[in-house]
């Protein structure tokens, strides 16, 4: 120990060897002495009036350092998940234009399909006027070339006579 | 690491440079409790001492790269939380206005009340008053002295543990041991001379 004060602090700390403590109070006065006694009542007071610093909230130290260490780390760049991502949407654009193309082959050529001659025939025959005056009457041609339709006393086949 | 840490600290350490964070939850709570009380023994303020404990494990996570194992963990962690407290004190400082109020207040000879004041001998002066006398003895030391003197005093730690915790020689923590309790005792006198 270089000085005065740090032989002081340890003799009153009671860390001085054996043999510089004999010699380092030789050297000290009655004074010395004296606030050597009050430092240690007052460090009694010291430790019973501040008393240990219980943490208030402890966890609360946790939940706020980790927090703001998860805003401070970058989020790892998701190149792969954007792949994975895309081939994903391809697949799927693929599988429902393949469904459309199915759908569109079963559905449509049913829609579309025209009726039979057979069916118009019979459809005609079938349909009713109110007025007894109209009559039609189907011909085939001979040879199953065609057919023909003859409609008496009605100058037109109403609108609202659908031909299913 | 150094002997004397839990067997378990230096594994928690490597994880948590590997950027773990479970594993620095776990070294917070292994450590906090000492952290807070170093910031709370310089500051003497609960909100300003979390404040501080919090900023402390941040700036550990920042440079866990730094920390070579040379000094415990704790001993690195109380440096860091006795720096930042510091900061603190020393801000305090440069704004007056929200100092803690040290000088005595002036006495109307008029007035059956009084406001906290030195204890005259023979007076008995109870717990809190005594506190606040400890309190307004010790804002009148630098951020460095009160730094060592609660470490010593109130936590017992060793003028090593103490000299690692503030970044200063063992001989350093000795000096400023000696004349932050001569100036205790200067300012506190008339407490311990009742006892």
């Amino acid at each position: 120990m270089k000085n005065f004060e740090e032989r002081y602090t340890a003799w009153l700390d009671g860390v001085l060897d054996e043999s510089m403590q004999e010699e380092f109070e030789a050297m000290l006065d009655a004074q010395a002495h004296r606030d050597a006694a009050g430092w240690k009542k007052l460090r009694g007071l010291m430790r019973e009036s501040l008393g240990p610093a219980a943490t208030p909230h402890a966890d609360f130290i946790n939940s706020q350092v980790l927090a703001e260490i998860h805003r401070e780390t970058p989020r790892p760049k998701r190149q792969e998940s954007r792949g994975i991502f895309g081939i994903r949407l391809a697949w799927a654009g693929a599988s429902l234009l393949a469904l459309a193309i199915v759908l569109s082959a079963i559905i449509l050529p049913q829609v579309t399909k025209p009726p039979t001659a057979d069916q118009y025939i019979s459809q005609v025959i079938e349909a009713r006027s109110s007025d007894p005056t109209h009559s039609a009457v189907a011909f085939e041609a001979p040879g199953g070339k065609g057919a023909v339709l003859w409609v008496e006393n009605a100058g037109y086949i109403p609108a609202n006579e659908k031909i299913k | 690491m150094s002997s004397g840490e839990l067997p378990d600290v230096g594994r928690l350490v490597e994880r948590s440079r590997e950027g773990d964070t479970h594993a620095f939850d776990q070294l917070i709570t292994l450590h906090r409790e000492r952290v807070y009380m170093v910031a709370y023994h310089i500051l003497r303020n609960p909100d300003e001492a979390l404040d501080v404990a919090q900023e402390t494990f941040l700036r550990a996570w920042r440079n866990l790269a730094r920390f070579d194992g040379t000094a415990t963990l704790a001993s690195w962690l109380s440096r860091i939380a006795t720096n930042a407290a510091i900061d603190v004190v020393r801000k305090r400082q440069a704004h007056p206005e929200t100092e803690f109020e040290v000088a005595p207040m002036a006495i109307d000879a008029a007035s059956h009340t009084t406001p906290a004041q030195p204890a005259r001998p023979g007076d008995s002066v109870d717990r809190a008053e005594i506190r606040e006398r400890f309190e307004r003895a010790l804002a009148t030391l630098s951020p460095e002295h009160r730094a060592v003197i609660v470490l010593k005093e109130m936590e017992d730690l060793s003028y090593q543990e103490i000299a690692d915790s503030v970044g200063c020689s063992i001989g350093t923590v000795m000096s400023r041991l000696f004349y932050a309790r001569k100036k205790l005792q200067t300012e506190l006198k008339d407490l311990y001379e009742e006892l």
